[in-house]
């Protein structure tokens, strides 16, 4: 029996329509065995209802075969179910009765789980009978399932990816659009995405003016020279909201002309924010580190001033306990010198005034008169010599210093501050004690050391100087019985600046002083006073620089 | 005006009683005293005195102790001062005060001292 073989001729008219028939039967048989599709006839089988129940294989071509895996005899004239199993009739049986009952042709897309294939069907009903057609699709389908897994890839890639991607092309006239972006447009335009697609610009208004114009300028620059396109753009909401996209896109040139970026957008506003704070921070930090550097540069130049004037001050001070004692040097030598020129000048006129009066005078009245000059003379020389060992020794600390006279240099000096009442007793363990050191400065000492025994007595009172081998040292001890220093300013008196003295006459240096050329000569200054009763003052050098 | 008038010379050191003596004496009547004390005795015992002439420190009572005193009892008379020193404020005060005349300094000008007394 020959499927194909039309109904209604298969009583053929003459031996020409035969042969003609035979030729069209033949060209189908081919077709029928050469088809990459599956054909296969059936015919519907009824149950005792008239229902169809089951459908028989009348005829399938090699393709089909081949596909079930099957030969040609041992399924022809069995049925479907016979072939496939339950589960096909059941998965079928819509089908098939759909199309014999309704006679129109179904097509649809089937996988087909006995031959694991994804069949594209079609189903043509001819009375009992319908023709089957299968094309497997299976790689086209596992293709499609492919490409829809990556395509479902890539869509979750670019929705989930923290930023925007987008697809941007550059026309050849200039204009430009959004080919892709991604839904996360929305979240950093407050564009949707079919909006952003549909109107570009509606994206572009977001972006401030002069960020806009300079990415058109790196556009085009990446335009002309194919290469990435980098840009930091501004976004500009309500409220003074500002949010920073980084942009970043690699440029495709297409065989229109047109130049195609894909990109990656991401929103940097935090890092910005974050940049800009730091820079901030670094500003503040900069004008503090700059202010604080000014004050230390402020404090240290008025600590430089502040030094400077006590410097100044200090070396005044010390030119003025110069001056002070320079002072009681002159007042000293003052009277003492008068006295001897009043011896001079008086001789020289008692002299003068026997001559002019042309009066003789006798040997022993001449020799009287030449007595007071010389007497005078003498004195004043005595006065400069001592006065001279204020000032001759300079700086040099190697010289003997005769301890006797230096205390008797001090005495001539002050003698115009002693009142006749003013007792000076002496005692030296020997007329000869030598020290080694500055001539000057010693004397400097005991006259501010004596000036002050001096000054501490009102009225009457006595001062003993004494000169005592005391083991390894020799001890200079000026000892009075003046009014003495209170206890609050005892542990004072050797401060700088510290005088009791009314102001002009004391510079409150002459003990600091003191004490600091005593230290020079390797000794130390003592003293013990009770007020009312007297002060002691005790030099002490050691005895090794005495010789 | 025919008479000599009379100077008190009190000085400590003998030497410049001796020269006030010598350098004086042509026109004046000088009799001395070597301190305060002295000095007072002196002026009690001779009441023909004109002038005092002291010097300022001396044993006991310094020149000015000792014309403050003096001028107690002696008040009509002519005080001056002879010193080493120059004039300090101690001077300046007795000579404010009107308690000396003048104040000279040592060497002494004796033409300048003889030109004041004899102006008196």
């Amino acid at each position: 029996m020959n499927p194909l073989k039309p109904k209604n001729s298969s009583q053929p008219d003459s031996p020409t329509l035969e042969i003609k028939f035979k030729e069209l039967e033949e060209r189908y048989q081919r077709l029928f065995d050469n088809l990459g599709d599956e054909v296969h006839l059936w015919k519907v089988v009824r149950d005792s209802n008239g229902e169809i129940e089951n459908w028989e294989l009348v005829d399938a071509n090699p393709s089909a075969l081949k596909a079930w895996g099957q030969k040609r005899k041992e399924v022809i004239g069995k049925t479907a179910k016979e072939i496939f199993g339950e589960g096909a009739i059941h998965q079928f049986m819509p089908l098939v009765r759909g199309i014999i009952e309704s006679g129109e042709t179904s097509s649809w897309t089937e996988f087909f789980e006995p031959t694991q294939q994804y069949l594209s069907m079609a189903s043509v009903p001819m009375g009992e009978y319908f023709i089957s057609t299968g094309q497997d699709i299976t790689e086209q389908k596992v293709r499609e399932e492919q490409l829809k897994e990556s395509e479902e890839k890539y869509r979750h890639l670019a929705e989930n990816i923290p930023g925007i991607i987008f697809q941007y092309r550059l026309n050849t006239d200039g204009s430009d659009e959004l080919l892709y972006v991604s839904q996360a447009v929305a979240d950093l335009f407050d564009v949707t995405q079919e909006e952003a697609l549909d109107d570009l610009s509606l994206l572009q208004s977001k972006v401030i003016r002069e960020d806009l114009i300079q990415f058109f300028e790196i556009r085009d620059a990446s335009a002309r020279d194919l290469s990435p396109m980098l840009a930091e753009l501004r976004l500009a909401f309500p409220n003074q909201i500002i949010k920073w996209l980084s942009i970043r896109g690699t440029p495709t040139q297409k065989e229109d002309g047109c130049v195609v970026w894909d990109c990656i957008g991401l929103d940097i506003t935090a890092r910005k924010q974050a940049e800009q704070e730091i820079e901030l921070l670094n500003q503040d930090l900069e004008r503090r580190v700059e202010e604080r550097t000014r004050e230390i540069q402020e404090v240290s130049k008025e600590r430089e001033e502040a030094l400077n004037h006590l410097k100044e001050t200090q070396s005044q001070l010390i030119q003025s306990e110069k001056l002070a004692s320079l002072g009681i040097l002159t007042a000293g030598v003052a009277h003492e010198i008068n006295n001897p020129l009043n011896y001079i000048l008086g001789g020289h006129s008692a002299i003068l005034q026997h001559i002019v009066e042309n009066d003789n005078i006798s040997k022993e009245e001449l020799h009287e008169y030449l007595r007071w000059i010389k007497t005078g003379a003498d004195r004043a020389t005595q006065i400069v010599r001592s006065l001279n060992q204020f000032s001759r020794s300079g700086d040099r600390f190697d010289l003997e210093c005769q301890l006797p006279e230096i205390i008797e240099d001090c005495l001539m000096i002050l003698a115009h501050k002693l009142t006749k009442d003013t007792i000076i007793t002496k005692s030296y363990f020997s007329e000869d004690i030598t020290i080694i050191g500055n001539d000057s400065r010693l004397h400097q000492v005991l006259l501010n050391l004596i000036g002050n025994a001096i000054d501490a007595i009102e009225g009457s009172g006595e001062i003993k100087i004494k000169i005592e081998d005391r083991n390894d040292n020799i001890s200079i001890i000026i000892e009075d019985n003046g009014y003495g220093i209170s206890k609050e300013n005892l542990n004072k008196v050797s401060d700088p600046f510290f005088t009791t003295k009314p102001p002009g006459i004391g510079t409150g240096l002459g003990l600091y002083i003191s004490k600091a050329i005593i230290q020079e000569h390797k000794g130390a200054l003592f003293f013990t006073s009770e007020e009312g009763k007297g002060s002691t003052f005790t030099v002490q050098f050691p005895k090794r620089q005495s010789k | 005006m025919s008479s000599t008038k009379k100077i008190l010379y009190v000085d400590d050191e003998p030497i410049n009683v001796l020269i006030f003596k010598k350098l004086m004496s042509k026109k004046y009547e000088v009799v001395t005293a070597a301190d305060a004390d002295e000095g007072l005795e002196v002026l009690s015992a001779q009441d023909d005195i004109d002038f005092v002439v002291s010097d300022m420190r001396m044993p006991g009572k310094n020149g000015l102790e000792f014309i403050q005193e003096a001028k107690e009892n002696h008040p009509h008379l002519k005080y001056f001062i002879l010193t080493g020193y120059s004039i300090n404020q101690e001077l300046q005060d007795a000579l404010d005060n009107a308690l000396i005349v003048q104040c000279w300094t040592k060497p002494a000008n004796f033409e300048l001292i003889d030109g004041v007394l004899s102006g008196l």
